[in-house]
C-alpha cells in the first residue's frame, strides 16, 4: 500500500478514536476540540480544491466561511425570536434544523462563489489575490456596519441547532454529525481529483496552456472548482457558528483566511488529508503551547516559516514522500 | 456641510493618501523589481510606530524617535530580507504568501512580548501641536499639513531617485528583465536588500508619523497593509506613479465616502438608518472602487499590460 | 485532392515598430505536408501563434476547414480539429505519460466535466490513449512522469497529444527541436505516417528532415514569405539561398 494511504488511515482512526476514548472516560473538552478540528478541516478540503487542485491562490475564502456562518446565525435567530425573515410576499420564518441550515448555507456560499469567481477569475496572479481578498473585506465590514444582526458584537444562538432523532447538545453526538460530513467530504474530494474534472483541473494548474491546445477553456475549469470549494467551505462556516454557538464579523476577516490556508499548507498543498492533518496540528499547537504562553503565535509563525522554506510537502508530504502518479 | 468642512475633509484624504503612498510606494517597488508579495510591509510600519515611541518617550525628542523610526525599520527590513525574504524570491506567490504571513505572526507576537498589549503614547511635537492657517479661512491641524508635505516631497524625492541615479536606472532595470541585469554584472543581492530596506524605511516612517495622531498598537499595520495593497491593485503593480495616484484616489475616497454618505442618504432616508447605511457602503467603498477598476483595466491603471 | 485544409491570407502583425508578419500568406492542403523554414527570427512563432489562434493579426484572415477564424480563440480552433505541439515541449510535467494522454483524449470527447469516474478508468478512454502512445512511438513508457522523460519522448508526448484531437491538421513547432540523429530519424518516421491522418503544417530547423518529408516549403525572411513551392524548386531557388545562406555566411 502506498505511503500515503497508510499515513491518512492512521489519522483517520485517530481521529475518531481520540475523542471516543475521551468521551468514554468523559473528557467532553477533547470531544469539542476535536470536532472544531473536523470543521476547521471541513473548511480546507473546500480551499484545498481550489487551491490545492486548482492552483488558486484564494486569500478571500472566509468570504464563504462567513457567509456560511451568518446563513446559520439569520435562519437560527430569526426562529428563535419568533419573527419572520420575510412578510412579503411570501412569509418566510427562520429555522434551527440543521439539515435546512446547510443546504441554505451551501447554496448561498455558492452563489457568492459563482459570482465572486465570474468577476475575479478574469484576473490571475497578485491580482487574483486582492480581488478575492478584497470580497470577503466587502462582506467584512458589510456585516460590522449592519446593526440588525449584531453589527460587531456578533449573534448569539441559545440553542444548538436541531438535528433529526440526535441530541445535538452531546459533544459526542455533534462531533459525530462533523465528523460523517468530514468524511463525506474527503470521500468526495477524493473522486473528484481522480475524476475527469479533477485531472483537467490539475492539469491547468501545472499548464494552462497545454489545457487550452486540448480544447477546455481554462475559466471554465477554474469556476466550477472555485464554487465547488465555496460550497464546501461555506457548509464549514454553518457548523463553526453552529458549535460555537455565535457568529460575528471575525468569520470574514483576511484572518480567517489566511489561517484556513495555514491549515492546508501546514497538511500539505493538494494532499488528500492535509486539511486534516494541517487543522488538527494547528488545534494541537494552539492548546499546547498556548498553555505554555500566550504568545504562542510567535512560534506559530516560526513553525510556518520552517514548513514554508524547508517542508514544502507540509506533514504529509514529509512523511510519506513524493506524490504518486494516481494509475 | 460647509465648503470649509469639505476642504478640511479633502486634506484629510490628502493625509491618508499620502501616508498609504509611502507604504504602497515600497511594496509596488519590491514587488515590481523582485517579484515578491510581501505581508510584512504592515509589520515594518509597526516597528516604526514603536521605534519613534520608545525613543521619544526615553529622550522626550519626536525628531530623535523619527530618526530612530528609520534606521529601526531599515535595519528590520535588512535583517528579514536577508534571514527569509531572500529564498522567497524564486518561489510562487502561495509560497510568499504564507512566508510573509507568517512573519506578521513573529513581529506582531515578538513586540506583543516585548512591549505588552497596551498601546504606546507618541505625542505631536510641540513645534507641529497648533493649526496653521490657510487661504480661505482654513484652520488646519499643523501635524497633519506637515505629513501631506513631507509625503509629496518623498514622493518627489523618490521620483527623482528612479529616474535620474544610478541606483534608479538599476531598479527600473530590474523590473523589466531581472536575469539580465544580472548578467550585466550588477549585484542583484544588494540591489534587492537595498530595495527591501527602502521600502521599509518608508513604511516605518509612515507608521512614526501616523502614531502620533492614531495610537501605536500591534497590529496597527495589519488595515494599513491591506489599503496599500488595494492602492497599488488600483495604480498598477510595479508604478511608482500608480502608487501616487492610487493613493490619494483611495485617501480622498475613503476619507469622503465616510463623510458624505450618510448624508447623501439622509435625503431620503430617515437619519439612523442613512448613517448605518452610508457607514456600511463607505466601508465597503474603496473595494468596490478596486473591483471596478480591476473589471476595466485588468493590470490597474498604469500597470504594465 | 485540392481541398485547402488552412488557408492564411495577407496576415500582418507589428509589435511598436516591428513589423512580425508583413502579408503573409500560404496554404495547407490535404495530405501534404507543408514546411515553414527561415532564418531565426524571421517571424514563424508569431506566425504559427496566428495561426493557432493565441496571437490576433493586425489584418487579414486565417480560414480553416472553409471557416473564417480569425477571431477564434486557441480553444475554438482546437475544438474545430487544429492539432499543436509546442516549440517547447509543453506537457503537464507531474503527470503520466497516460495521464496526459487522457488528458487530451477526454478533452477531445468532450468529457471533461465529469466528477465521480475515475478518468483513468474509463475503457474507451484507455484504449484510444494507448493507441495514440503508440503511434507516437511511445508505448511501454506510459506510466512515466513527464517530468522524468527524456527530451525526444518529451517531443513525441507533444505529438500523441496532438493527436488525441483527432485533428483534421497539424501545427507543429520544431518537433525535432533537441534531439540527436536517431531522434530525428525515428520522428521523421513518425511524422511520415502522421501525414495520411491530417496535413501538417510543420516549422522546422532540421533541413534533412524537412527535405525528407515536405510535399511543399514556404520560406519566410523577415516576415515575409520570400517563396513557396516544392522541395527541389525551394533547393534550386537564388532568391532562398541568399537569404539563408547570405544571412548564415555573415552570422
Amino acid at each position: 500500500m502506498r505511503r500515503e494511504t497508510i499515513v491518512n488511515l492512521v489519522l483517520a482512526a485517530g481521529f475518531v478514536l481520540v475523542p471516543l476514548v475521551a468521551w468514554m472516560i468523559d473528557e467532553p473538552f477533547v470531544v469539542t476540540l476535536a470536532t472544531r478540528v473536523a470543521i476547521l478541516a471541513l473548511a480546507g478540503i473546500g480551499l484545498n480544491i481550489a487551491l490545492g487542485y486548482g492552483g488558486l491562490v484564494s486569500f478571500g475564502h472566509a468570504a464563504f466561511f462567513g457567509l456560511g456562518g451568518y446563513a446559520m446565525g439569520v435562519l437560527a435567530s430569526h426562529a428563535q425570536s419568533f419573527s419572520p425573515m420575510l412578510t412579503w410576499p411570501v412569509e418566510i420564518s427562520g429555522t434551527k434544523s440543521m439539515l435546512v441550515i446547510w443546504l441554505v448555507a451551501i447554496a448561498v456560499s455558492g452563489l457568492a462563489a459563482l459570482v465572486i469567481g465570474i468577476l475575479s477569475l478574469r484576473t490571475t496572479g497578485v491580482y487574483f489575490i486582492m480581488i478575492t481578498l478584497a470580497f470577503a473585506q466587502m462582506l467584512y465590514y458589510f456585516t460590522v456596519s449592519w446593526p440588525a444582526y449584531g453589527g460587531e458584537d456578533g449573534l448569539s444562538i441559545y440553542v444548538r441547532n436541531s438535528f433529526p432523532g440526535l441530541n445535538t447538545l452531546d459533544p459526542i453526538q455533534f462531533f459525530a454529525i462533523c465528523t460523517a460530513l468530514l468524511f463525506i467530504a474527503l470521500f468526495l474530494s477524493g473522486r473528484l481529483s481522480r475524476s475527469p474534472f479533477g485531472l483537467a483541473l490539475q492539469s491547468v494548474r501545472q499548464n494552462p496552456e497545454r489545457v487550452e491546445a486540448t480544447g477546455i477553456r481554462p475559466f471554465d475549469l477554474r469556476l466550477t472548482a472555485f464554487v465547488i470549494s465555496g460550497m464546501i467551505t461555506g457548509l464549514a462556516g454553518a457548523l463553526f457558528a453552529d458549535l460555537n454557538r455565535f457568529v460575528s464579523p471575525s468569520m470574514f476577516s483576511w484572518h480567517t483566511s489566511g489561517e484556513i490556508m495555514v491549515f492546508v499548507i501546514l497538511g500539505g498543498v493538494g494532499r488528500l488529508f492535509g486539511p486534516l492533518a494541517g487543522a488538527a496540528l494547528f488545534i494541537l499547537l494552539e492548546h499546547w503551547l498556548g498553555g505554555f504562553t500566550t504568545y504562542w503565535q510567535f512560534l506559530l509563525g516560526l513553525l510556518l516559516l520552517g514548513v514554508v522554506l524547508f517542508f514544502r510537502g507540509g506533514l504529509i508530504g514529509t512523511i510519506a514522500g513524493r506524490e504518486v502518479a494516481h494509475d | 456641510m460647509t465648503a470649509i468642512l469639505l476642504i478640511e475633509q479633502i486634506l484629510n484624504g490628502l493625509q491618508l493618501g499620502v501616508m498609504l503612498f509611502l507604504m504602497a510606494a515600497g511594496l509596488t517597488l519590491i514587488f515590481g523589481v523582485m517579484g515578491l508579495i510581501n505581508l510584512a510591509h504592515g509589520s515594518l510600519y509597526m516597528v516604526g510606530a514603536f521605534a519613534c515611541a520608545a525613543v521619544a518617550a526615553a529622550t522626550g525628542s519626536f525628531w530623535l524617535g523619527l530618526v530612530a523610526s528609520l534606521i529601526a525599520a531599515a535595519m528590520a527590513g535588512v535583517i528579514v530580507e536577508m534571514l527569509v525574504i531572500r529564498r522567497l524570491y524564486d518561489r510562487d506567490h502561495l509560497d510568499q504568501v504564507l512566508a510573509t504571513f507568517a512573519l506578521i505572526l513573529v513581529f506582531s507576537e515578538g513586540t506583543r512580548w516585548v512591549f505588552g498589549s497596551f498601546p504606546l503614547y507618541l505625542d505631536v511635537p510641540p513645534l507641529l501641536a497648533g493649526p496653521v492657517s490657510l487661504p480661505g479661512g482654513i484652520e488646519y491641524p499643523a501635524y497633519r499639513f506637515a505629513i501631506i508635505v513631507a509625503g509629496l516631497l518623498i514622493a518627489a524625492g523618490l521620483f527623482l531617485l528612479i529616474a535620474r541615479t544610478r541606483l534608479g536606472i538599476r531598479i527600473r532595470a530590474g523590473e523589466n528583465d531581472r536575469e539580465m541585469i544580472a548578467a550585466l554584472g550588477v549585484d542583484i543581492s544588494l540591489l534587492y536588500t537595498l530595495v527591501f530596506a527602502l521600502g521599509a524605511a518608508l513604511a516605518g516612517f509612515a507608521g512614526a508619523m501616523v502614531g502620533a495622531i492614531q495610537s501605536v498598537q500591534v497590529g496597527m499595520g495589519e488595515p494599513v497593509l491591506i489599503l496599500a495593497f488595494v492602492v497599488i491593485v488600483i495604480g498598477g503593480i510595479g508604478s511608482i506613479r500608480g502608487a501616487l495616484v492610487g493613493a490619494i484616489l483611495v485617501g480622498v475616497t475613503d476619507t469622503l465616502g465616510r463623510v458624505l454618505l450618510p448624508i447623501l442618504f439622509g435625503r431620503f432616508m430617515e437619519a439612523s438608518q442613512a448613517t448605518t447605511v452610508g457607514a456600511a457602503l463607505a466601508s465597503m467603498l474603496i473595494y468596490i472602487l478596486m473591483a471596478v477598476v480591476l473589471l476595466v483595466r485588468p493590470r490597474g491603471l498604469f500597470g504594465a499590460a | 485532392m485540392t481541398d485547402t485544409v488552412l488557408s492564411v491570407r495577407n496576415i500582418s502583425k507589428s509589435f511598436g515598430a516591428l513589423l512580425a508578419s508583413n502579408d503573409i500568406s500560404l496554404d495547407l492542403m490535404a495530405g501534404e505536408i507543408h514546411a515553414l523554414i527561415g532564418p531565426n527570427g524571421a517571424g514563424k512563432s508569431t506566425l504559427i501563434k496566428q495561426i493557432a489562434g493565441s496571437l490576433t493579426p493586425d489584418s487579414g484572415t486565417v480560414e480553416f476547414l472553409g471557416r473564417d477564424v480569425t477571431t477564434l480563440d486557441t480553444v475554438a480552433r482546437a475544438r474545430m480539429g487544429l492539432g499543436r505541439s509546442f516549440q517547447v515541449s509543453s506537457v503537464i510535467p507531474d503527470f503520466t505519460v497516460f495521464q496526459n494522454v487522457a488528458l487530451a483524449v477526454q478533452g477531445f470527447r468532450r468529457t471533461t466535466f465529469r466528477f465521480f469516474r475515475p478518468a483513468l478508468g474509463d475503457v474507451a478512454i484507455r484504449k484510444a490513449s494507448m493507441r495514440h502512445i503508440d503511434r507516437a512511438g511511445l508505448a511501454g513508457r506510459e506510466a512515466i512522469r513527464a517530468s522524468d522523460l527524456a527530451h525526444g519522448e518529451r517531443r513525441r508526448l507533444e505529438i500523441a497529444m496532438a493527436l488525441a484531437l483527432e485533428p483534421k491538421a497539424f501545427l507543429l513547432d520544431e518537433p525535432m527541436a533537441g534531439m540527436g540523429p536517431d531522434g530525428s530519424k525515428e520522428m521523421t518516421a513518425i511524422l511520415d505516417e502522421l501525414r495520411r491522418e491530417a496535413p501538417i503544417l510543420l516549422v522546422e530547423h532540421d533541413m534533412d528532415a524537412v527535405f525528407a518529408l515536405a510535399d511543399r516549403i514556404s520560406v519566410l525572411v523577415y516576415g515575409q514569405v520570400i517563396a513557396t513551392g516544392t522541395v527541389d524548386e525551394i533547393r534550386k531557388s537564388a532568391e532562398v539561398r541568399q537569404a539563408y545562406l547570405g544571412d548564415e555566411a555573415n552570422a
